[in-house]
């Protein structure tokens, strides 16, 4: 009896169109879930002649009027993150991998040069996630402008039976990669075994995922990047992670 | 003219106008000037005025036609593609402009509705990544500039995409045939054969209580049981010289139209078949030969390996590694295509190292000791002859004399290594494509088991079975795969991702896929004559 009265209270207030303040139902915290969800209020409420709660409930649930939306989202998208960045150390094997310029070097040797090294796995016929991947790195090259003389981009297939030196100098060629930018290849037993070290071996190369990996020169701690950076995230966290060592 | 003219012929003008206009969304006859353009912009990246299309991800990341097409995340199929984590949706016209219930990922939220693109609204998706609801799109795909003539361009072709289902499918059957040569060997065809029926008997036993409900099945399972259909495997025998082939797999086809051909057991000539399997896109999956056509043009047909020309790549490769301080020679016969082939990519191969080859043609008649008087210690031999011309060569004695180094290919030699003389035993070498003989019927053992509980194992011919069945396996999960969507460019995307985590093995121990790529074996192990008559390998599994 009382819940009733209280009820068509709130109801009575929201229809003089005080429409900005959420029914005290909808917030009380000592809630059993009620039968409405919780609003999402961002820029979709305002005065309007809503008969009742669930009419309103409905214009919210659908978010008809997408004026409002376009912008939210927008903004929403342009500042969130779309990845995840974490911080681990690996232990690299000793295998000698090729170059796409038909170059034997042992991987440890590569990855121990006295610059501050960007890495990143792909194979040339993959078609979603690498091609972003290697444009990303194109686009930090074209941002790093004659910096990028100071950094080492190393790109390692995980598809080395058709990934040829000859297949990735195509690959590389498409990119526009740049003298520090190398890609590497090897038997597929010593590929698997840097994959595993470096936590990127996923069984089918089909389920690979979008990860680059940046680490300071001579310096133990990789930053690991998985899902879709920005080139400007991409400087942005190796400015970070270099700023000490200038 | 009458006043009653006039006003017809504006009707007329008004109405032709009319239709006119809408002509464009319409305007999805293949081959017309939008769909044109629309192709050349999804499936090569070039705008209509030529230049390559350009596109930013995620803000900054620029990129440029030829780097992210349109085809290669959203398909030839326009039924799209998913990656890892990453799903690409379809965007055939067919789901693109009609509306797409998408269910939730995050409950109690309800499922998406999202509406029918329109022009505009796609001109928004790929312009500036809002979809049809105004919700930005996935930050994978990119935002390209484009202008109203490539969007028309566009929406004609993707209207085109996977409209009408593959020929070679009934209401309740689905025809798939299998190739054999009347010049095969009677036990080899038979072997193949054998698989094939067998399999499709049982398939077909095991799914009969699926079609019946595929007629009758309940609104909420109507997805899962509709696609059953009762399988048929025609046999298409080629006969005579493989000129004539194309008209009779012409015949053949104009007979019963298949949705795909599976394996088929065609050890030159393939060549004859290609055209038909490119025209009239078909896929070919698997055909057991070894003069597949190289070409990275096409799309439907999916081969074991490169053939004569891998065994090739593969004598290369070795040759690169371990150089001779003398010259490479080879010895190949002119009048059998797979040796002339070898000769011929071994060359081309080794000339992309600077290593010179000298080629020595031999006939029918072999004069074992004239060619091999000129052979000395620092050479590397390397034979494209069969097994009898290779022992007569190898057992002259010139060759015990010079004792060069020699390689040879199990797939002209075979594995048998009982006459290999034992002076130049431990300067050959071979190459061998394939799993180890020894170690092949443990690899085979499940398909093995299988044809001998069906009793129609044939250890002489385990190779030719065992390819039949891994053809078989590969195309009875890809129809499941399809879901019913009985596109062939579905059909092949769909082999493209599976191949790399298969449960069924084949006779090779590594073999992988990717899009675009149509050769699922790149290895050979190099192998020693083993002293027991056989070989052993020397090296693991490894790609030239």
């Amino acid at each position: 009896m009382l819940k009733t009265l209280v009820f068509s209270c709130v109801l009575s207030t929201s229809l003089n169109g005080v429409a900005e303040e959420l029914p005290s139902i909808a917030k009380s915290e000592n809630d059993k879930p009620s039968f409405i969800p919780p609003f999402k209020m961002d820029c979709v409420t305002k005065p309007t002649n809503i008969p009742n709660l669930g009419e309103r409930f409905k214009l919210v649930a659908n978010m008809d009027d997408h004026s409002h939306h376009d912008h939210a989202k927008h903004m929403k998208m342009m500042e969130s993150r779309n990845y995840k960045l974490n911080s681990a150390s690996y232990s690299v094997p000793d295998v000698e991998l090729t170059s796409h310029r038909g170059e034997q070097r042992r991987l440890a040797d590569v990855l121990n040069s006295d610059k501050p090294i960007m890495l990143n796995f792909i194979f040339t016929t993959c078609t979603t996630i690498c091609p972003v991947l290697s444009a990303s790195f194109h686009q930090v090259q074209e941002i790093l402008g004659e910096e990028s003389d100071s950094v080492d981009m190393v790109s390692i297939t995980i598809d080395p039976d058709y990934d040829t030196p000859e297949q990735l100098m195509k690959y590389s060629k498409r990119f526009k990669a740049g003298d520090q930018w190398q890609f590497f290849t090897g038997s597929y037993q010593d590929v698997v075994s840097v994959e595993k070290a470096f936590d990127i071996f996923r069984g089918s190369k089909m389920n690979h995922e979008p990860i680059t990996l940046i680490r300071d020169r001579n310096g133990e701690q990789w930053t690991r990047i998985n899902g879709l950076a920005s080139a400007e995230d991409i400087v942005k966290e190796y400015r970070k992670i270099t700023a000490g060592s200038q | 003219m009458s006043n009653y003219h006039k006003g017809i012929a504006t009707l007329s003008i008004i109405a032709c106008t009319f239709f006119y206009s809408t002509a464009s969304f319409n305007d999805d006859e293949v081959g017309s000037q939008a769909y044109v353009v629309g192709k050349e912009l999804y499936s090569k990246g070039i705008l209509p005025d030529g230049k390559l299309v350009k596109a930013t991800i995620q803000g900054d990341i620029a990129v440029e036609g030829d780097q992210l097409i349109c085809e290669t995340c959203h398909r030839r199929s326009g039924l799209g593609s998913t990656e890892g984590q990453q799903v690409v949706p379809a965007i055939a016209g067919s789901v693109l402009f009609k509306p797409l219930r998408i269910p939730t990922s995050k409950p109690p939220e309800p499922p998406t509705y999202r509406e029918a693109y329109t022009k505009e609204t796609l001109m928004r998706a790929v312009r500036d990544g809002i979809d049809a609801n105004g919700d930005p799109l996935d930050p994978f795909m990119p935002r390209y500039e484009i202008d109203g003539q490539a969007l028309d361009g566009l929406m004609a072709y993707v209207n085109t995409l996977s409209k009408t289902p593959s020929p070679g499918v009934t209401e309740d059957t689905i025809h798939f045939a299998t190739i054999i040569l009347s010049s095969n060997n009677a036990t080899d065809n038979k072997a193949l054969l054998d698989v094939m029926e067998q399999y499709v008997q049982q398939k077909n036993i095991e799914t009969r209580y699926e079609s019946k409900r595929a007629k009758n099945a309940p609104w909420h399972k109507a997805w899962l049981f509709e696609p059953y259909r009762k399988w048929q495997i025609h046999t298409w025998e080629l006969k005579g010289e493989k000129e004539t082939w194309p008209a009779q797999l012409d015949a053949y086809y104009t007979q019963q139209p298949v949705f795909a051909l599976i394996n088929g057991l065609v050890p030159t000539g393939w060549e004859s078949i290609n055209d038909f399997c490119e025209g009239y896109g078909i896929p070919c999956l698997f055909p057991t030969t070894q003069l597949p056509v190289i070409d990275d043009n096409n799309f439907y047909t999916i081969y074991m390996t490169r053939g004569a020309v891998h065994e090739a790549e593969a004598v290369a490769s070795y040759i690169k590694k371990n150089p001779a301080s003398g010259e490479v020679v080879q010895f190949f016969d002119n009048t059998d295509q797979q040796s002339a082939v070898a000769a011929k990519s071994l060359r081309i191969e080794l000339q992309k190292s600077g290593i010179k080859v000298m080629d020595v043609a031999v006939d029918k008649h072999l004069d074992t000791a004239g060619l091999s008087s000129g052979l000395d210690a620092k050479q590397t031999v390397v034979l494209w002859l069969d097994k009898h011309a290779s022992d007569e060569l190898l057992s002259s004695a010139a060759m015990s004399q010079a004792a060069p180094k020699v390689v040879l290919s199990t797939q002209f030699y075979g594995t048998d290594s009982l006459h290999i003389p034992r002076e130049i035993e431990k300067s050959l070498v071979f190459v061998h494509s394939s799993e180890m003989p020894d170690h092949l019927n443990r690899l085979l053992l499940r398909s093995t088991g299988w044809f001998k509980s069906k009793r129609i194992y044939n250890s002489a011919t385990r190779e030719i079975q065992a390819n039949a069945y891994f053809a078989l396996k590969v195309a009875g999960d890809a129809t499941k795969h399809i879901r019913g969507y009985f596109f062939r460019d579905y059909f092949i995307e769909k082999i493209e991702h599976m191949i790399d985590d298969l449960p069924y093995t084949s006779i090779y121990p590594r073999i992988g896929m990717a899009p675009d790529q149509r050769f699922v074996s790149r290895g050979y192990y190099l192998a020693k004559v083993d002293g027991k008559g056989g070989i052993r390998n020397i090296t693991e599994w490894i790609t030239p």
